[in-house]
């Protein structure tokens, strides 16, 4: 039913996904940081595809890197004004912040291997999309409008918060 | 073979690098960008326990088998509108701060500070 994820296909798409996560988090340039930020949406998104999740893939490479990026970009460069190394990039929290880090992610990873996971196959019969449109629709159908709402909310709050004041 | 445990432990691993740069980044952007690794981080966390676990199979409920199966793609459905909708608002504050201040560094903006 359900087929078996491929071992190199799963660390190369590993690799995409956390190299350039690394590359956000510590660039100097904070444009390139946006560009790895990009391609860490990628990444993300071919770890959909290896979890049978296509629909969420292609919604990932639309949104994610498709529109999320590119904003983020563009803020990036209206509020640069010019590109200077002598600009400080990290705060002086970086040896504290690798510790707290650093042992929070330890303490999850010895959680993670000694859990015993129930795994069970789910069923995976349907065809995924017009099951993910009923299931919005149907039992879901309160979250999905609620959603637009929020982003109405979203959409009318950036302009207005955006705005040039007015004499 | 590719498990559980390797896809959560990909996902923690995300979380941690995004969370460090939410931490150390004096970029309000860059602080912005850190927090989009961890929304995706917890994406992949709900994706890959739809795909492993089968959800309430235990206990009854008004979806069939195969219904169920998406829960964890629809989660992330409504994630990935949520986040967007954060952007937009968190960039427009942005624009905001720097329209002020003329500079989106973190550190240099304490007004509140005592």
């Amino acid at each position: 039913m359900t087929p078996p994820i491929n071992d190199i296909a799963f660390y190369c798409v590993a690799a995409l996904t956390i190299l350039p996560a690394i590359m956000v988090v510590r660039s100097r340039n904070i444009f390139h940081g946006g560009l790895a930020l990009a391609a860490t949406f990628t990444g993300v998104a071919g770890l959909y595809l290896l979890l049978s999740a296509e629909f969420l893939a292609v919604s990932q490479m639309l949104i994610y890197t498709g529109a999320i990026s590119v904003l983020l970009l563009f803020a990036i460069m209206m509020t640069q004004r010019v590109n200077n190394p002598a600009v400080p990039v990290f705060n002086r929290q970086r040896i504290a912040a690798v510790l707290v880090v650093g042992a929070l992610t330890f303490i999850v990873f010895i959680a993670l291997r000694a859990t015993p996971w129930s795994i069970q196959p789910p069923d995976f019969s349907q065809n995924p999309l017009p099951q993910i449109g009923t299931l919005l629709l149907g039992p879901w159908v309160l979250p999905f409008e609620l959603v637009s709402v929020v982003l109405l909310a979203a959409l009318v709050g950036a302009v207005i918060i955006a705005k040039k004041e007015e004499r | 073979m590719i498990g559980l445990t390797h896809f959560l432990i990909l996902g923690t691993a995300l979380f941690g690098i995004g969370l460090y740069g939410a931490l150390t980044r004096r970029n309000a952007v860059g602080i912005l960008m850190s927090i989009e690794l961890i929304f995706n981080s917890v994406n992949v966390n709900l994706v890959a326990f739809g795909r492993f676990v089968a959800p309430w199979a235990h206990s009854p409920s008004p979806l069939t088998a195969a219904q169920a199966a998406f829960t964890g793609q629809i989660f992330s459905i409504f994630i990935i509108a949520i986040a967007a909708a954060e952007a937009a608002v968190g960039l427009a504050l942005v624009f905001t701060i720097y329209r002020n201040f003329k500079t989106i560094d973190v550190d240099n903006i304490h007004l509140m500070k005592w």
